[in-house]
């Protein structure tokens, strides 16, 4: 019964869009910024630990998850999971694995819409002449829609979502991919080279680019053993890479039952590290410093990346002159929209894959509902934006619900259905040898690092969840609830259904009717 | 910049660039499997 016939094209193109979904705005505006704040240069040793610890074992499981659910005709997480085990509350646990796509695409558009606006901008001049203040104002006048402009370009970048989307797996997503990340690359490679390369006193510079380097990469060892630097380090593998979200799992079942996961999920991972550390560390700091110096650029940190890469680096891009500063902006604003929508286009696969595969939907129905969806619950982000909704919003969708669910994941994976089945899922068809330490780090290393980033998070959760001061906020906290609660509901009525139309959930089912 | 700034940089950047390479290499090289028949839909009626 199901319509679901999508398939990757090529491996290249799986690979390209698996780490597009992981390489988003976070590795040019959040890496640099995080290591900035817990200890430059050795925030790199906690972050690298990480990423081997809890990034590479959490890529492999949601891999194999994705390709074991793929078999079973699963594509979305409800019924993945709900075909690992035969428990029936698993599938509900799945709902994160589609909750958390629509409520960070509700957001994330919104933020995409900005880097389409902000390029366009940085094309006709709009920045051309203005101070420092200048260009903060237009952003600040922006975000408090002060004209229809960005609800315009918002809904351009929700158009050309859907679309593409529309378009399925290989004639849309792929596409994309194979165009947005060597472009990403190469104007990342670009800006990398100028901004390293900047010397003080050229294009009123006021000190090298490579100060700049010297200042993130300088480790401040003092800093290795604090709890709050390995809580950010894990923070940023766990956004970086896009684990816990159920992207990674739908992407993957659309892999061929042989095909090997072990390079891809490999490749993939770690071509994100090479956006984020590479091109991450040598664009937005060394660019800032070289024309504002170290002082007020760590005062600017302290509010986060978004300011740097929006109000300050369109400024900073006029002092190389009227033609540099055209193509900078647009390869910088350029990039983070690659960046962003080779992600969005992920969030939005899960959903799709769901009403496919459970309500027989078609893939054009389901892009653009998806697209209608997503315009509903992000209209709040985008016309309180100043009243916080958009930061409430990434708390629980894009921090919170990731811990959650990559948690009780790695728990199903290692413990319930089994490093047993887990290996050999892992390992079939794989075309490199996976190391045989990876059972232990799966079954006990990352579920305890896991539970430690969740612990420590327990009291910021609970104040966060107990916060009535504002209405807005606490309205957009109730729709998000509601929204789990509403796909909850539907992931029932499927299960239900299937009951009723004797479909299978999975190789439990078939033993016990065969028994029968 | 300063000797230890310099060493830490080098050093990441060294390693994240040959790692994404060699892997990068890997798949780019690997010969593609045999096509199969693509995914086994548990509810297909022919499923054994």
């Amino acid at each position: 019964m199901t319509q679901n016939k999508e398939a990757w094209g090529s491996r290249i193109g799986l690979i390209l869009a698996m780490a597009g979904n992981a390489v988003g705005l976070g590795n040019f505006l959040r890496f640099p910024v995080q290591a900035v704040q817990n200890g430059g240069g050795s925030f790199i040793i906690p972050y690298l630990i990480c990423f081997l610890l809890m990034g590479i074992p959490l890529l492999y499981v949601e891999w194999a998850m994705g390709r074991f659910g793929g078999k079973h005709g699963h594509h979305s997480t409800p019924f993945i999971l709900g075909s690992m085990d035969k428990r029936k509350f698993w599938k509900y646990i799945g709902v994160f694995g589609i909750f958390t796509n629509l409520a960070v695409a509700a957001y994330y558009c919104y933020l995409e819409s900005w880097t389409l606006s902000w390029a366009y901008h940085s094309v006709v001049g709009t920045f051309a002449g203005k101070s420092q203040d200048e260009v903060s104002a237009i952003f600040g006048n922006y975000v408090s829609l002060s004209s229809a402009e960005p609800i315009i370009f918002w809904v351009i970048c929700l158009l050309m979502n859907t679309y593409i989307l529309s378009k399925g797996l290989s004639g849309g997503v792929e596409k994309v991919a194979k165009i947005g990340m060597p472009l990403l690359i190469l104007f990342g490679v670009f800006l990398a080279i100028k901004g390293v390369t900047l010397h003080a006193g050229e294009d009123g510079a006021v000190n090298d680019g490579t100060m700049g380097l010297n200042f993130l990469w300088t480790p401040d060892f003092s800093t290795i053993w604090s709890a709050k630097v390995w809580l950010a380090a894990a923070g940023q593998i766990f956004f970086t890479l896009s684990v816990g979200m159920g992207s990674i799992q739908c992407y993957a079942s659309y892999v061929k039952p042989k095909d090997d996961i072990a390079l891809n999920a490999m490749s993939a991972g770690w071509m994100n590290e090479f956006v984020e550390v590479v091109l991450g560390s040598c664009i937005i700091i060394p660019i800032s410093i070289g024309y504002l110096g170290i002082d007020k650029v760590v005062e600017m940190t302290k509010t986060g990346g978004l300011g740097l890469g929006f109000k300050t680096l369109p400024y900073l891009f006029q002092q190389w002159g009227s033609t540099m500063s055209v193509i900078a902006g647009l390869m910088w604003f350029g990039l983070l929209f690659f960046a962003g929508i080779t992600s969005s286009l992920a969030m939005g696969t899960p959903c799709m894959g769901f009403m496919q595969d459970e309500y027989g939907w078609s893939r054009e129905k389901s892009a653009w509902s998806f697209g209608a969806v997503v315009l509903i619950l992000g209209l709040p982000t985008v016309l309180f934006f100043n009243l916080g909704v958009f930061d409430e919003y990434d708390y629980w969708a894009g921090t919170v619900s990731l811990v959650i669910f990559a948690l009780i994941e790695i728990i199903l994976f290692g413990w319930v259905f089994g490093m047993e089945k887990g290996w050999l899922e892992i390992t079939d068809g794989a075309d490199i040898k996976v190391p045989r330490i990876m059972i232990y780090l799966i079954k006990f290393v990352t579920p305890i690092l896991l539970g430690f980033v969740f612990f420590m998070s327990l009291d910021e959760i609970i104040t966060k969840a107990t916060d009535f001061s504002s209405t807005p906020v606490v309205l957009s906290r109730l729709l998000l609830l509601g929204l789990w609660i509403g796909i909850a509901l539907l992931v029932r009525n499927a299960y239900y259904k299937r009951i009723r139309e004797g479909r299978f959930l999975n190789m439990d089912d078939i033993k016990s009717k065969n028994k029968k | 910049m300063n000797t230890t700034a310099l060493i830490m940089m080098i050093t990441s950047l060294s390693v994240v660039t040959l790692v994404t390479a060699y892997y990068f290499y890997h798949a780019f090289t690997t010969p593609p499997k045999p096509i199969d028949d693509g995914h086994q839909d548990i509810n297909r009626p022919d499923f054994t």
